[in-house]
């Protein structure tokens, strides 16, 4: 490949990238977000249910009209219409203006990422190659998304996000454009979507979010671990995820066998962060790396095996998009129910545990009914999140002498709250495996290549 | 499906069934919030230590028991909601009464929690509460000393003392001035510490030497 298309297939792969990241890229901002505009878990998960449905609905649209040879025109307008939008959500003064951006963004990040698609095989020369680049730079967006969004809340601000997509969207601009004439019409009769491998594409991302929305919230808002350390920790699942790659093709196992194999070490993942041991996020790791090759070995290859020899390319690209993006909603939409509820539920347990500590604690009886009062306060100023307890012990004002002792009452109070917290999570992440697990039944149906079901 | 293709799933189903069997082997399915103790059985039976506080935090906690395990809810779900009206109320009504008869249980409680510690012989003799008594009624403590401890002792029980002091408490003025820590041990300290210190003097002022019972009033 000459040099020239090598830096297109880099821009438009880094463009697919980006729009797919958007997905989950907000996952580690949305603490940040909850304070910033006073809203309620439930209210603030619209900023990904809002952007990954408008994405699932507009895809099949999107595709259509790059069916048309107008791909190259329709992803200059998307990358447009994506980096205007993006920029919106960077300046919005409340979560509603949020939401109604991140809805623009979806509808040009839907143009494109079926542009892309066709752009990436014009460019490729190659329509295996250009279908595997487009994949390929999905997964590895999807996957490394929650990571940088994290890092930037932490260092600069969850706006920092959206800023700097602008320019980075808008460098595909030019390509999309020179790339215009190459793209063919593709007229005819159309192929009906593959049905396994959509529905265990969507399957398998309403699980996958569970692994990062659900997991990102357990590290900062249920163990008030720091974005950053929440980004680093959750770095392990797309590392595996890219390690994965690489070795399923060396195993050539055959696709079902990869999109079994894949849904069991989901499904399995997710179920041993329904059982972590305690709140060190090292004990994610391993949970991850199970989630991490069960994504590298099902949604490249389920995604190739949704295309494999249909046409029109574009369109079934978009049946993808659209699977794996309205999986993410249906995702979002039966997890953060379950686990929203189980939070409130988790209040009682955890005030009990707690008031139970401090009275059982060898700290004087006036000390305790001193941090009683500043406990129930926290306890009362953070309805609906996890309290910092640590300023009940600073108000409270005990005298030097029980220091020793009010630390290490401290420290089991912590204790108790992680637990509470980690409870709360548990059925959402075991319902995330269900998710995964179910996967399988369609993934049994799956055609390997050459036809063969 | 091809044998490297049972071979990949079967991997797959290894990896993840250990991980979660040594998860589960490391307390995976107990991390969870410590479950309150049944306030119906009697908890870890240390000797309260022997000052007025201490005593007072003893009878009002097995006191709690006793009325928790009365109403049916445990220790902490009662505490927690006495300094909330509503919420008294709802546990009230939980318990097929009204907010007098919270008070009462309250009160039988704290009767019964005296009884429980006394049954437990976790209870100091009032004779080590002496030097403290003494202070809060301003007797010298070279005069505290010259009461043998065993004339005391005999003569006061710390439960008696600590029953006559239970029905001193206004149970309605505590629970009105819950969220008050200064004026919430104002209240138990004059109720539980000077109703016991009323106990003792009324007790032993008649087996005092003549000089000494001026002294206690």
């Amino acid at each position: 490949m000459t040099r020239a298309p090598r830096a297109a297939v880099a821009l438009l792969s880094l463009a697919v990238g980006i729009v797919l990241a958007d997905s989950a890229i907000v996952t580690l901002a949305l603490p940040s977000i909850l304070r910033e505009f006073d809203a309620e878990v439930s209210q603030v998960a619209w900023v990904l249910t809002g952007f990954n449905l408008v994405l699932a609905v507009a895809a099949v649209p999107a595709a259509k009209i790059c069916t048309r040879g107008a791909a190259g025109s329709a992803g200059a307008v998307g990358l447009v219409a994506f980096a205007a939008a993006s920029a919106g959500c960077a300046l919005a003064g409340s979560l509603e203006i949020l939401i109604a951006s991140r809805v623009a963004q979806a509808i040009g990040g839907a143009l494109v990422i079926a542009s892309c698609l066709e752009l990436l095989v014009a460019v490729s020369r190659d329509e295996r190659q250009g279908v595997a680049r487009w994949a390929a730079a999905g997964v590895a967006g999807a996957a490394v998304g929650p990571v940088i969004g994290g890092l930037m809340t932490e260092a600069i601000s969850w706006q920092s996000i959206f800023f700097v997509q602008v320019p980075l969207v808008l460098l595909a601009f030019p390509v999309s454009l020179s790339l215009r004439s190459r793209v063919e019409r593709q007229d005819g009769p159309s192929d009906r979507p593959d049905i396994p491998s959509n529905l265990a594409l969507a399957l398998l991302s309403a699980a996958l979010t569970a692994a990062l929305f659900l997991l990102v919230l357990l590290l900062v808002e249920g163990w008030r671990r720091s974005p950053a350390l929440a980004a680093v920790t959750v770095t392990a699942m797309p590392v595996a995820a890219v390690i994965a790659g690489p070795l399923a093709m060396r195993l050539r196992a055959g696709t079902r066998a990869e999109a079994i194999a894949g849904a069991i070490l989901v499904g399995g993942g997710l179920a041993c962060l329904g059982f972590l041991p305690d709140a060190n996020p090292a004990w994610t790791v391993p949970a991850q790396i199970l989630i991490g090759f069960g994504l590298g070995l099902t949604v490249d290859a389920l995604t190739q095996s949704a295309l494999r020899d249909r046409v029109p390319r574009a369109l079934h690209g978009g049946w993808t998009i659209a699977a794996r993006h309205g999986g993410i909603v249906v995702g979002l939409l039966i997890l953060t129910p379950i686990f929203t509820a189980d939070l409130r539920d988790a209040r009682v347990p955890a005030q009990e545990a707690i008031a139970a500590q401090v009275i059982d604690s060898g700290l004087p009886a006036s000390s305790k009914l001193k941090l009683a009062e500043g406990l129930g306060d926290q306890l009362d100023a953070e309805q609906g999140q996890v309290p910092d307890l640590s300023r009940a012990f600073e108000t409270a004002r005990l005298p030097a002498a029980q220091a020793a002792q009010a630390a290490a009452l401290e420290v089991r109070l912590d204790d108790q709250l992680e637990r509470a917290a980690t409870r709360a999570f548990r059925d959402a992440f075991l319902a995330g495996a269900l998710l995964a697990l179910l996967a399988i039944i369609p993934a049994v149906f799956l055609r390997e290549k050459g036809g063969q079901v | 499906m091809s044998a490297r293709g049972l071979l990949l799933i079967a991997i797959a189903l290894v990896l993840s069934g250990g991980l979660l069997a040594f998860q589960l082997s490391r307390g995976g399915a107990d991390f969870v919030p410590a479950r309150s103790a049944d306030p119906c059985q009697d908890r870890a039976r240390t000797a309260v230590k022997p000052d007025l506080e201490s005593v007072a935090e003893a009878v009002v906690l097995s006191g709690l028991d006793a009325a928790a395990c009365d109403l049916g809810v445990t220790r902490e779900r009662l505490l927690l909601a006495l300094p909330y009206p509503a919420e008294r109320a709802q546990l009230a009504r939980e318990a097929g009464t009204d907010e007098a008869g919270l008070a009462r249980t309250i009160q039988d409680g704290l009767r019964s929690g005296v009884d429980r510690l006394e049954r437990n012989d976790q209870l100091p003799p009032v004779s080590a509460l002496l030097p403290e008594i003494g202070d809060e009624l301003g007797i010298p403590q070279n005069l505290v000393n010259l009461v043998p401890d065993g004339v005391v002792d005999d003569v006061v029980p710390t439960a008696d003392a600590l029953r006559w002091a239970v029905d001193q408490i206004d149970v309605d003025a505590v629970l009105t001035n819950l969220d008050d820590p200064d004026a919430l041990q104002q209240i138990l300290r004059d109720a539980l510490v000077q109703g016991a210190i009323d106990d003792v003097r009324e007790r032993i002022k008649d087996k005092l030497p003549g000089p000494l019972q001026g002294l206690v009033g």
